[in-house]
């Protein structure tokens, strides 16, 4: 009835490491648009395909991609429309872009080379820069001290970046203390602080109102729009956190 | 060598065709609103298409230049006026240094550009001039603009002032593109058919109020819910022209300040070439729709694209003996 779009062009088969086989769906999405979507779930097997494709992608040096975005289940590329203009074969989107991308990533493609980040932050999880943390702790039913440490014994993936420049969202929470959000967003966290919002935890860069369930702060720069590298998380990164006392923030915070 | 604002308008910024190539940090382009027409100023004084001009709403500043200059307004029409008198959009225009532009009324159009030849002096960030008014940075100061900012021209405008006016268009303009409010055109987006097959209908043929809410963020838009199998989605990432279903069933049409990745379903997509009509599309007209396929978007967007290059050609020799004569 309708004219359809969203037709899926081809498939591609991503072997991780754990030996499964994670099928990648590359579809239109708009004009000037292409996604590669996998099942929808937030799943460290899907983050592996994903990290394996946007990491192959940012190395493929394809002509004419202004941006290339990784998300917990979907690449999205955006196209310059002034290099796909369907004037030529080669300039074209169907008959130049797609065979080129499927060619790059292969239809079966094993996830050998991952490049991944490890990073550890230090946190302090004292109650003056954890206004959330008792209350979360009586949520799940044990003390601060347990929800801390559940907090710091898992490694963390970065899945995406997204909300506010530099926030990272970061799975997946241990479901223990996976408190969901707010009804009520604060009008204003401070910057730095490390929230929780069911299985994901994240880290807010800049002062913003925020409705995650507070329970630390870093005294690390998430965000640093001096450097070339603006952002000090990246898709892809294994994030640790570690407790820190007020005193190690305070003297991490002015260094 | 530079203008000054005399008097701030409501929502002043300095602004390009976006800055891409962050999005995966979760820094969103936040470019211009009507591309088009920002290009169209650009070009009408010999810049490139990208090149920082200032974007403006209504109500919109009053403007002094501390130098000559060749300047274009292009996008909406407020019944420009130098000195008192009206001016025409789309066309270059010498002012003389002191020369005073208001925008006395809205007469069409929510968004209007003023470029100067040579642009302005103001540093890049991460390759582009646009404002990200969210983190403050870039742009002027990272802010809109206010009273007695001085925003500094890159090149001085060396002529001859041969006439006691303190203005002079040059003698030729733009053809204006008039907007006929034809529906804006869409095409399915990846959670189309979670709409009811009445929504699906209701959202191609019924007209849909434009919120005054609506910002640089996104056009906000109220017809009746619209039924079908909603809930909310693993984020992902989100552009331009995206048409998201909210929980209460009504549609928000992202722009340019839209942030990188959202939850809600993507139901459409208004295509590229027709984003820049809905950002000068007027408040209390009604919104309607016509979905069409991706080839026909590609090639409405390409005719776009022919145009300002016949545009940029024409003027490109008409300036260079215009200002060469001089």
């Amino acid at each position: 009835m309708y004219p359809t779009n969203n037709q899926s062009i081809a498939t591609i088969q991503v072997s991780i490491p754990q030996g499964t086989l994670i099928p990648v769906s590359v579809e239109w999405d708009g004009e000037y648009s292409i996604s590669l979507v996998c099942a929808a779930a937030i799943e460290p097997a899907i983050h592996s395909a994903i990290q394996y494709i946007w990491q192959r992608l940012r190395e493929s040096a394809i002509q004419g991609l202004l941006d290339i975005i990784p998300a917990y289940h979907t690449i999205t590329i955006l196209l310059d429309p002034e290099k796909w203009n369907n004037r030529t074969q080669a300039t074209s989107l169907s008959a130049g872009l797609v065979p080129l991308l499927i060619q790059r990533l292969q239809t079966h493609a094993k996830v050998v080379s991952l490049v991944t980040r490890k990073i550890s932050i230090p946190v302090c999880y004292h109650i003056r820069m954890a206004p959330d943390l008792e209350a979360l702790a009586s949520w799940a039913d044990c003390t601060p001290e347990e929800v801390i440490a559940i907090h710091t014994n898992t490694v963390y993936s970065v899945y995406m970046l997204g909300f506010l420049p530099g926030f990272a969202y970061m799975g997946k929470v241990d479901a223990r203390i996976a408190a969901p959000r707010h009804q009520r967003p604060r009008k204003e966290v401070p910057p730095g602080s490390v929230g929780i919002a069911a299985q994901q935890t994240g880290i807010y860069p800049t002062a913003s109102p925020g409705g995650w369930q507070l329970i630390g702060r870093t005294p690390l720069r998430m965000w640093m729009p001096e450097h070339s590298n603006p952002c000090f998380l990246q898709p892809g990164d294994e994030v640790r956190f570690y407790p820190i006392s007020l005193n190690e923030y305070d003297q991490l915070a002015t260094t | 060598m530079s203008l000054r604002i005399i008097k701030k308008g409501s929502c002043d910024s300095i602004r390009d065709l976006g800055r891409w190539g962050y999005q995966h940090l979760g820094i969103p382009p936040c470019g211009a609103m009507d591309t088009f027409s920002l290009q169209q100023a650009n070009i009408l004084v010999g810049n490139d298409r990208g090149e920082a001009c200032i974007e403006m709403f209504f109500p919109a500043p009053v403007i002094q230049f501390e130098a000559d200059a060749l300047i274009a307004i292009s996008g909406a029409q407020w019944d420009a006026r130098l000195q008192g008198i009206p001016v025409n959009t789309l066309q270059p225009i010498r002012v003389k240094k002191g020369a005073v532009l208001r925008f006395e009324k809205p007469t069409s159009g929510r968004v209007a550009y003023l470029s100067v030849l040579g642009g302005f002096s103001i540093p890049t960030w991460l390759g582009s001039y646009t404002t990200h008014i969210g983190v403050a940075i870039s742009g002027w100061k990272g802010r809109l603009l206010e009273k007695n900012d001085e925003i500094p021209f890159r090149k001085t405008l060396h002529h001859a002032w041969e006439s006691t006016a303190a203005w002079l268009p040059a003698p030729w303009m733009a053809a204006p593109v008039k907007d006929t409010f034809a529906p804006i055109r869409i095409i399915a987006g990846t959670h189309f058919s979670l709409l009811d097959t009445s929504a699906q209908a209701q959202l191609l043929s019924s007209p849909f109020s434009l919120l005054p809410e609506s910002n640089r963020m996104g056009c906000l838009l109220k017809g009746s819910p619209l039924q079908g199998n909603y809930r909310e989605m693993i984020s992902a990432a989100v552009q331009c022209g995206t048409i998201q279903w909210l929980p209460d069933g009504q549609l928000i049409v992202l722009m340019a300040d839209h942030p990188t990745s959202g939850g809600y379903p993507r139901i459409a997509n208004v295509i590229q070439a027709d984003v820049h009509r809905l950002a000068q599309w007027p408040i209390q007209k009604p919104v309607t729709f016509e979905m069409i396929s991706r080839e026909d978007a590609i090639r409405i967007y390409q005719e776009q694209h022919i145009l300002l290059t016949q545009l940029q050609n024409a003027s490109a020799f008409r300036l260079a003996s215009y200002l060469g004569q001089r």
